[in-house]
């Protein structure tokens, strides 16, 4: 059963989001880093390989920090605005004990490193200047071991669930030996996990007049990315998308769901985010996989139509059309890293330019993650998670980018979106093409993964010419209205 | 003219050419046909000119004087005997002496072979400076290859470009002084060993190396008016050994002759195809051959002289044209050092303030670039000391740019494997320079920017010239007369001297005679225009010319597109105001230059269909004039009105053939690129048609990503008129792959030299010459100022600026004019 009103928030469906990683992608201008009470390590090797050796109990502690803040990203903004970006989704930045900020410390305030809250208001508003919302993580389903609420190390002045029952935020964990047993995300101890629908937990993060969700959002947020939606359950999200868009009707929620999420089943349920209840949208990982799959010759062309075509006909078509389409995050490898395995710098590259065609232009927004643009490498994190160095950029990949999301703006321009239909096309083993149809131009794309020349024919309708293209590797025209495509070749072309 | 030569009179060329038949050729006068008389006058004008050298030189000893060696790997001296002729002021003399044989002098003209040992421009430049330091009295030699075969010779079949074989020395032959005792070995291969003596001193043993002869045979060179006659050296190649007998012996023929043949094959072929490895080491084998016999020559002469090396930088400047002879450097070490025992450390300075270098590209894909692996291997001792100049200059470097690893790894000599000879001279060379003004600033700005923060005073600029003589007051006699008759003879020995002219501009009956002359140079052409393509030309039409290499930079498609545009536009209005004009190409495509193949196939079928179409009457006629070469130039220059110099701005290093269709009265349209930004200075802003954008746009706008030629195309009715047409069938052939370039391209960097970018500039430029020429008197106005103001581009000029800062070489005491 799904609400008929249901709409995914428009600006989902048009413009460009960019996730940012904040310890690593600018550090202000005479930014001194206030000094913590916990054990750290600040680093002054911008750029720098991030500490990546287990210490001597075996564990990745990630709380080795770069100084990426808050400041820097509002400097940055017109770098952003110039790529044509419209929406920053923001990895976590409250205040927690590691660098990845995925253990919350203190919902209410943004980590001492990062800024405080007059700055991320000023980020909000200067973003908002010039077009740009800011989408927040949201992490609900644990916090840090090293928090407000659970205290483990007692370096907060209350008492927290680990240091007596009494404590308010005792029914909050799920101890099964208390103190020292508890269930925690995927076993890890310092992120003990919560029971979501215990009634002050939700009070705190969404029903309260004052609640994390809605206080964050006053401040000038847009909505929120949901880590781990999958362990939320229901009545959480329920009344998560009744706290948001109480707030402003136009925020978004987006999942972190890694498969079709219409026919997820979790804890052996089987889940309703789509039904105009919960979420907007999801991470659209099926089609990264598909590109990758595709790309690499794991998929054949038609199959990879066949997902998309899955895709379209499971998804509500609201959703569809407003996916968050990525090619790397911060939890995995970069793109351009996976593409270039086994081949040649110039091959991954051609391999890159062909996954950038799909992205831009399959239904959904075009999510960069920070220095994918630049040509940034590296594999699993922390080696994903390099600081952002503009002056290291490699020329041609972020000339590619530009032009690749400037024909995207120039074809929003037309029609507000990129047009709303999709129709997949011509494919076969090595490949794929799809046509989206709006009321003043329509886009044909075609992608040749394969070795073997392929023929795009446009079909020129009565009055309709060729507004402008854009090739990756050897495309030509035949004659004025068939394109050739050789080998690894792609072009989307944008017809009035 | 100074009574500079020995025998001047009719009677006695006529006694000399005689004898020569009779005792060199064994035949008798009367019986002598046009060869041998060819053969026998190009003998007797030999005879003069080594009279004339040896009174200055001495063959195998140094002169006192400082002495200049232009190594090139290309020369492209043209025919001899006019030029030796009319250098040696004996062309009435002669004339009448062959009359009173009964044979015509302008016969033998045309027999005369056109040398052709180089490409394009950068030969042609090398040879102009051969004539201007003969000229000038200076000492001035120059040294390359005896290629067997020179530049290819282009004919044009249906569009199509065919190379032939051009077998010059079947006549050029006649020109060439064979000095078999002075013939060098040259080593490839082999190995180096370390040979340490008692004194712990460690020498190099080169050794199982395959050895190649070459052997020297000169080209003397004449200057205008000059007593001095200086030596082109051209090396042969040939074998130690002709033939193995113990391989012949055992039956293995064609193995027995192996070694011979590939001695041979070196001196072989001008520019062999580079494109796959066994043409490479051709190449380089090529280039060490040349170098490492100059180099040789070079030594022994001066150790001749003076019996020591130490004062070698006082008495030779080597000169480095483009980067081809940059083995000179480790050469001239390996001798100092091996041969005569030198440190590195004394060396390395007498050898830096020896060695000069011209920068003639700034296009990535020009700038020579060896692979180590080959170049060790066939040169094993030259690798190692390259490796030690890269060694030193790395450290050197680490001092001057601790913190500028980027900069650095751009002034790399040797990176990632990869012997980059640009950055090899400019390290080791005392002096660099560009050709003109614009890219002399544009090798400080970008390509060598980090030498010059280090080293500004080491690049400075020359910006080329021309033997105008050769272009004017031999190829364009008519105009020289006019020229004569109003201002005097003074411009035949001083370029300067032609700006005299612009006392006439409002003279109507110097304009008149201008107008005349060029009409009477254009009825010339037409005629062979009509022997050579069969086409019928307007000699009242516009002549408007393009003659150059055919390069997608030089952008050859720009013209033939408005030329596109034009026919479209004539058959839409018939009655449209467009004066007619015959537009000119010719030039040479590279062998594997398949889109410069393209653009000849399309300039020969828009001719087929342009000139047949009854619309369009005489009003546009194309053609395509093949096998572009100094001799052709010489007949296009003097009939040409409009010179179309086009290149995008900031390719085009000068440039050469604008001057010298400026100095024969035709004026250019342009980019404000190379030269003709020099050209606009000297000739004013109403004497030149500029258009396009400038190299800093174009510059900005490569680097910007963003140029879209298809938007242009969308927003441009004419231009889409224009590619509309390429995309048609044309004469029944598909130019679809032209309209590619244009517009699709890899990675969709489509129209790289931004010709549809230029193109509405270039239109309305057209459309402004046209009406300037409608108006005559304006029109010779023009055409008097372009000639009056070219003294500038003289080579005359050229040289002495090199002499004077980069040579240091002043002309042989009391022999010359100056």
């Amino acid at each position: 059963m799904s609400d008929s009103t249901f709409r995914c928030p428009s600006w989902l469906s048009t413009g460009v989001m960019y996730q940012i990683f904040p310890d690593r992608f600018a550090r202000g201008n005479d930014y001194v880093p206030p000094k913590m009470n916990k054990e750290y390590r600040l680093r002054d090797d911008w750029g720098g390989t991030p500490d990546h050796l287990p210490d001597a109990d075996g564990i990745v502690q990630n709380n080795d920090f770069f100084g990426g803040n808050l400041m820097g990203i509002v400097e940055r903004l017109p770098y952003l605005a110039d790529l044509g970006v419209t929406v920053i989704y923001l990895n976590p930045i409250f205040e927690a004990y590691s660098n990845h900020r995925y253990d919350t410390a203190d919902y209410m305030s943004i980590d001492p490193l990062l800024g405080s809250e007059k700055d991320f208001i000023l980020l909000c508003k200067r973003a908002k200047e010039l077009g740009i919302r800011i989408l927040l993580d949201g992490v609900f389903n644990h916090t840090g071991s090293d928090s407000i609420y659970f205290n483990k190390k007692g370096r907060y002045p209350g008492i927290g669930a680990y240091q007596s029952k009494e404590s308010p935020y005792f029914p909050w964990y799920r101890f099964q030996d208390y103190p020292d047993r508890y269930e925690s995300w995927w076993g890890i101890d310092t992120l003990p996990s919560v029971y979501e629908d215990e009634p002050s937990y939700m009070d705190f993060i969404l029903r309260k007049e004052d609640s994390v969700i809605r206080h964050w959002l006053r401040c000038g947020a847009s909505g929120y990315r949901l880590d781990v939606v999958d362990e939320l359950p229901d009545v959480f999200l329920d009344a998560l998308r009744i706290a948001v868009k109480s707030v402003n009707d136009d925020a978004a929620i987006i999942g972190e769901v890694w498969e079709d999420a219409s026919t997820k089943i979790s804890y052996g349920q089987k889940r309703r985010y789509l039904d105009g209840r919960q979420l907007d949208s999801v991470m659209n990982y099926p089609l990264r996989t598909g590109i990758l799959d595709f790309l690499k010759g794991r998929n054949k062309g038609t199959e990879f139509a066949a997902i998309i075509d899955q895709l379209k006909s499971n998804y509500p078509e609201t959703v569809f059309y407003g996916l968050m389409n990525f090619l790397s995050t911060h939890d995995t490898p970069r793109i351009l890293t996976v593409l270039s395995e086994d081949e040649t710098q110039e091959e991954g590259r051609q391999i890159l330019y062909l996954a950038l065609l799909l992205w831009a232009f399959l239904p959904g927004i075009p999510c960069i993650y920070y220095g994918d643009e630049i040509g940034m490498t590296g594999g699993k994190d922390p080696f994903n998670r390099m600081c952002f160095q503009p002056e290291l950029a490699d020329r041609t990949i972020q000339g590619f980018y530009k032009r690749i999301l400037a024909f995207r703006k120039a074809t929003e321009s037309l029609e507000e979106y990129v047009p709303q239909s999709y129709r997949s096309g011509n494919a076969n083993d090595g490949f794929f093409s799809f046509h989206r149809e709006g009321s003043h131009c329509r886009i044909l794309a075609g992608v040749n993964a394969g070795d073997e020349p392929v023929f795009l024919p446009l079909d020129l309708r009565e009055g309709e010419t060729i507004s402008d293209f854009i090739i990756c590797g050897d495309v030509s025209f035949s004659d004025l209205t068939t394109y050739r495509l050789g080998r690894r070749s792609g072009i989307v072309v944008r017809i009035e | 003219m100074k009574d500079i030569c020995i025998s001047c009179t009719p009677d006695e060329l006529k006694e000399l050419i005689g004898q020569k038949l009779l005792r060199h050729l064994s035949i008798e006068p009367e019986f002598a046909k046009e060869r041998e008389y060819y053969d026998a006058t190009c003998l007797v004008i030999r005879d003069i000119m080594s009279e004339l050298k040896l009174r200055t030189y001495d063959d195998d000893k140094a002169i006192p004087q400082k002495e200049l060696f232009y190594l090139s790997m290309e020369f492209l001296p043209g025919p001899s005997l006019r030029n030796n002729v009319f250098n040696l002021g004996l062309e009435d003399s002669l004339r009448q002496a062959l009359t009173d044989l009964g044979k015509d002098l302008d016969v033998l003209f045309k027999m005369d072979p056109d040398a052709g040992l180089g490409n394009g421009g950068l030969g042609r430049l090398a040879s102009c400076y051969l004539d201007a330091a003969a000229t000038l009295g200076m000492a001035g030699h120059g040294m390359s290859i005896c290629y067997e075969y020179g530049i290819f010779k282009q004919k044009v079949e249906e569009g199509k470009q065919i190379e032939l074989p051009d077998d010059w020395l079947d006549l050029g032959d006649i020109w060439l002084v064979d000095k078999e005792s002075e013939t060098k070995e040259v080593r490839f291969g082999g190995r180096l060993e370390e040979l340490w003596n008692e004194a712990g001193e460690m020498k190099l043993i080169h050794s199982d190396y395959e050895r190649v002869l070459a052997v020297p045979r000169d080209l003397m060179i004449t200057g205008y008016d000059s007593e001095v006659v200086n030596t082109l050296r051209l090396w042969k190649s040939t074998s130690p050994i002709s033939i193995d007998m113990e391989l012949f012996a055992k039956g293995e023929y064609l193995k027995s002759m192996r070694q011979k043949h590939r001695a041979e094959i070196i001196s072989k072929i001008l520019y062999p195809e580079d494109a796959h490895r066994e043409g490479k080491i051709l190449r380089l084998s090529q280039q060490y051959f040349f170098i490492s016999a100059s180099m040789q020559s070079i030594i022994e002469k001066h150790i001749n002289a003076f019996g020591t090396l130490d004062n070698f930088a006082e008495k030779v400047a080597i000169h480095i044209n483009d980067t081809h002879p940059t083995l000179a450097i480790p050469e001239l070490l390996r001798i100092f050092i091996d041969e005569y025992n030198y440190k590195w450390e004394e060396a390395w300075p007498i050898i830096h303030q020896t060695i000069s270098y011209t920068n003639h590209t700034i296009m990535p894909e020009a700038l020579e670039v060896w692979p180590e692996s080959l170049f060790a291997e066939l040169l094993p001792r030259i690798h190692s000391i390259v490796k030690e100049i890269d060694r030193r200059q790395k450290q050197e470097l680490k001092q001057a740019y601790p913190m500028e690893d980027e900069l650095r790894n751009q002034m790399a000599i040797i990176h990632f494997s990869n012997i980059r000879m640009a950055n090899l001279c400019v390290f080791a060379s005392k002096k660099v320079n560009g050709v003109s003004a614009l890219h002399s600033e544009i090798i400080k700005k970008d390509l060598f920017s980090g030498f010059y923060q280090l080293e500004p005073k080491k690049f400075t600029n020359v910006t080329n010239g021309i033997a105008y003589r050769r272009w004017l007051c031999q190829a364009n006699p008519e105009l020289s007369s006019l020229i004569e008759e109003v201002c005097g003879s003074e411009f035949r020995r001083d370029g300067d001297a032609l700006s005299g002219l612009l006392a006439y501009r409002e003279d109507p009956y110097v304009l008149e005679r201008l107008s005349e002359v060029k009409r009477s140079n254009k009825i010339r052409l037409a005629e062979y225009i009509k022997l050579q393509n069969n086409i019928i030309v307007n000699p009242d039409s516009i002549f408007d010319v393009q003659v150059k290499r055919i390069h997608e930079y030089k952008r050859q498609l720009l013209n033939l597109l408005h030329i596109i545009h034009l026919y479209k536009r004539m058959k839409a209005d018939p009655s449209a105001n467009i004066p007619s004009r015959t537009f000119l190409f010719a030039g040479k495509a590279a062998a594997g230059y398949y889109m410069a193949k393209q653009i000849i196939r399309l300039a020969y079928h828009l001719s087929k269909v342009i000139n047949e179409d009854p619309d369009i009457k005489d009003r546009i006629k194309l053609v395509f004039l093949e096998n572009y070469s100094v001799s052709l130039s010489e007949l296009i220059m003097p009939a040409a009105e409009v010179s179309e110099q086009i290149s995008l701005a900031g390719k085009e290093a000068s440039g050469t053939g604008n001057m010298k269709l400026m100095v024969n009265g035709a004026v250019t349209i342009g980019t404000r690129d190379g030269a003709n930004i020099e050209i606009h200075q000297a000739v004013g802003d109403d004497n030149i048609f500029l258009f396009g954008m400038g190299d800093q746009e174009a510059k900005e706008l490569r680097e910007s990503g963003t140029y879209n030629p298809w938007s242009i195309y969308r927003s441009n009715s004419d231009i889409a008129e224009v590619i509309g047409f390429l995309s048609e069938k044309l004469n029944n052939e598909n130019f679809i792959e032209l309209m590619n370039s244009l517009t699709t391209g890899f990675n969709g960097q489509a129209d790289p030299y931004f010709v549809l970018a230029d193109f509405d500039s270039y239109k309305r430029s057209q459309d402004l010459l046209a009406t300037a020429y409608q108006d005559r008197k304006r029109w010779n106005q023009m055409s008097l100022v372009n000639i009056a103001c070219a003294g500038v581009f003289s080579a005359d000029r050229s040289v002495k600026e090199y002499a004077e800062s980069i040579w240091k070489i002043r002309p042989i005491t009391g022999l010359s004019y100056e």
